[in-house]
């Protein structure tokens, strides 16, 4: 069977060539995409929004926990050029299932291009459980390889360190990407590190100022672990904004302290950045505090530092 | 969907993958349409025009996909069916909720439609009837919201007290239970009003009533059931013609039905004799090659390849549609000119995976059993394998099963070499 051997473009073309299609004889497509893995999927979503993005479509992304009514937000929300990335299906299940299966000719009505990314179980419990809603599909497209760890490796950093948001909601959806991502890692490694971070960064940004520092510090004890010293050194800054924002003065410069000693020994020059942290924090909390934290702390921070690991 | 002008054969392989849409239900008079082998839609249409002592109620269903809804369109455009008729078509999705969907809903939904259908067509009822509709309708508002209307005529009032009954019977969960609580102890009142209706439409156009009630096939089976077995004489009692789509595993549970005897089963195009599936209904395929022939032209695809994909089809139209589609899809990614067996074998491939991934151990034993016997007896409670078209009816001198033609080579390899059942 020649179908194994096909490659990832070949299959991510696929679905591109079966939108694009649709799009230039208005037509309505119902796609789902099967994936095994969300680090795969994430490459999948990225490299088919951006040939759709060179094909003039518009991807727009949908929770179906937050729109259990599916048909109607496409109907609501569709112009010619959308494609719906549906997401979460599982979370919208069983009122989701309901709505796709009994408003199914909405999606037609309406022309809408959909592709709903979905794992084995849920595409299964679609075909059983929302039967009429199914026999309209057009095609499945299967991403099932498990990708190896060199293949996930260089498009995920990015991602795993990006934090960069607009909107609270896609906060949330990277929060929860992201905590999907760590569940799948058996290893503690390098990647774990990063996701953690950012997902430190993400946490803080929505004020659960407790479970970033909880994700700061597992973060770290990774990069203690694999010896990454570039990352302790960015974990302990990290950590160090995280403490301040809990007012903890004392563990926050501390963290601040490492953070610039051990970016000094490898010449990294994220070091501007740390300095600057520390700056803020004697803005913050004044110079007469400052002084306290300079006298009491940076003589003990090499057993601060050795109390951590 | 294509629009009335985009009917036409497509040329290449782009247009030839727009016009096998799964999803395209055909209007009336649609050039794609093809007349099936002794016109099972005329049975209904004869049924339908006979004289009975009481207006008849009728049980329509088939398989998903077999074309129900294209030959509900064609039923209401029959001009004889025109004639003697004063049509209400209605879908219950469009009416009621159908995840929560009960015979109260139905009854209720066809009082209403048949009144709104009515007035909309620029008709008026009797003034005296149209009073006691009102003090109905607003005795059951009296425990619901009332409507504050201001129409600019009685039946425009009655109308707006309907439909803001049928929007809360749709979408207010709590609404919905206090309406039935107040019709269901008195449900022969409903029935007298709908009655009253009918009595008033036929009196006033010299024409029977016939009311058609579409996807009621679609909610789940034991709402179905619900429906029409324990409900069966309250559903059977307004006094016009009745046509009722119905879930097709309905007909194979165990329980008595008297919906049976008069029950419409669209047929699958029978492409096979019973017990052999090596043998060709020359018939079938001929009806299935014009399906295609008048969607796309010749060329585009490999005889052999249509054969293929007709077998693969089940004789199910929207199967043959899928499998063309995917079909289609594959030939233009590999640059081909013409659909060739390669592309049909990819998209029974496909088809074969979308099944795994629903059937069960236990289903593979019961498939098995069937596509060696074909026989229909026994398959009672068997009836998801029907709803999930991994079974398939046939109907001819007599009725028989076989397994979706995709799923032979499957259980081949699977009883043959002894393997571990797919897991689900």
């Amino acid at each position: 069977m020649d179908d194994a051997q096909e490659t990832f473009e070949e299959r991510v073309s696929r679905l591109a060539n079966y939108l694009n299609r649709a799009y230039k004889y208005n037509k309505p497509s119902i796609l789902f995409a099967m994936y095994l893995s969300e680090f795969l999927r994430r490459d999948i979503e990225k490299s088919l929004t951006r040939v759709l993005d060179e094909q003039g479509l518009e991807v727009v992304r949908v929770d179906a926990k937050n729109n259990k009514d599916l048909p109607a937000f496409f109907s609501a929300r569709n112009s010619g050029n959308n494609v719906f990335f549906v997401h979460n299906m599982e979370k919208g299940f069983p009122e989701t299932l309901q709505y796709l299966n009994f408003k199914r000719e909405e999606l037609v009505e309406h022309h809408v291009k959909a592709v709903f990314w979905v794992r084995e179980e849920e595409l299964a419990r679609i075909c059983l459980e929302a039967p009429d809603f199914f026999a309209f599909r057009n095609r499945v497209v299967e991403f099932m390889e498990v990708p190896t760890a060199e293949e996930r490796r260089p498009a995920l950093v990015d991602f795993a360190l990006e934090t960069e948001y607009r909107s609270l909601d896609e906060i949330k959806r990277s929060i929860e990407l992201k905590e999907k991502l760590l569940s799948e890692l058996s290893v503690k490694d390098e990647m774990s590190s990063y996701l953690l971070d950012s997902l430190g960064i993400l946490y803080g940004q929505i004020g659960s100022l407790k479970k970033a520092l909880v994700c700061f510090e597992k973060s770290l004890a990774i990069t203690q672990e694999i010896g990454d010293r570039r990352g302790e050194g960015t974990r302990l800054n990290n950590l160090g904004v995280a403490f301040t924002n809990l007012e903890k003065y004392e563990l926050a410069f501390s963290c601040y302290l490492l953070a610039r000693k051990i970016r000094l020994e490898i010449g990294d020059p994220e070091i501007a950045t740390t300095e600057n942290n520390i700056n803020e924090l004697k803005n913050k909390i004044g110079k007469k505090e400052f002084q306290k934290l300079l006298d009491t702390v940076e003589p003990k921070v090499e057993k601060i530092y050795h109390s951590m690991r | 969907m294509p629009e009335e002008e985009e009917f036409i054969v497509a040329e290449n392989l782009d247009l030839a993958w727009t016009n096998f849409d799964p999803f395209f239900t055909l209007p009336a008079s649609c050039p794609f349409h093809v007349e099936r082998e002794g016109k099972p839609l005329d049975k209904l249409i004869r049924a339908l025009l006979r004289q009975h002592r009481q207006s008849p109620k009728y049980f329509f269903s088939g398989h998903r996909g077999c074309g129900k809804s294209t030959e509900l369109n064609r039923l209401v455009d029959n001009e004889k069916i025109r004639e003697k008729f004063f049509i209400v078509k209605y879908s219950v999705k469009d009416e009621c909720d159908v995840n929560n969907l009960n015979y109260v809903d139905v009854l209720f939904s066809m009082g209403a439609q048949l009144y709104i259908q009515y007035i909309d067509a620029g008709k008026k009822v009797e003034p005296k009837l149209l009073e006691e509709l009102k003090s109905w309708g607003h005795s059951i508002e009296l425990e619901v919201e009332e409507t504050k209307s201001a129409e600019a005529t009685a039946e425009a009032g009655m109308k707006a007290i309907f439909v803001s009954l049928l929007a809360k019977i749709r979408s207010e969960s709590t609404t919905r239970e206090t309406i039935r609580k107040q019709i269901e102890p008195e449900l022969s009142v409903l029935i007298d009003k709908i009655n009253l209706i009918i009595a008033d439409i036929e009196g006033k156009e010299k024409k029977n009533v016939l009311v058609i009630i579409d996807d009621l096939d679609k909610p789940s089976l034991k709402q179905a059931k619900a429906i029409f077995y324990n409900n069966f004489t309250a559903i059977t009692q307004p006094a016009c013609h009745i046509v009722y789509t119905v879930p097709i595993s309905i007909f194979f549970t165990s329980e008595s039905t008297p919906i049976r005897d008069t029950k419409f089963l669209l047929p699958n195009i029978k492409l096979h004799t019973k017990n052999d599936r090596n043998t060709i209904s020359e018939r079938g395929y001929e009806l299935m090659r014009m399906f295609v022939y008048k969607r796309m032209k010749k060329e585009l695809i490999e005889p052999e390849a249509l054969d293929l994909a007709i077998k693969m089809s089940g004789g199910v139209f929207r199967e043959g549609a899928r499998i063309m589609q995917i079909a289609a899809d594959n030939a233009i990614e590999k640059e081909r000119k013409c659909i060739s067996i390669e592309d049909v074998a990819r998209a029974e491939r496909e088809i074969r995976s979308d099944f795994m991934r629903i059937l069960e151990s236990e289903d593979y034993n019961i498939l098995n059993e069937i596509s060696k016997s074909n026989e229909i007896r026994g398959i009672e409670n068997k009836g998801h394998l029907l709803h999930n078209l991994s079974l398939l009816e046939y109907t001819n001198e007599e009725s028989w099963v076989d397994i979706h033609p995709t799923l032979e080579e499957l259980l081949k390899n699977l009883f043959l070499k002894k393997n571990a059942l797919p897991k689900k």
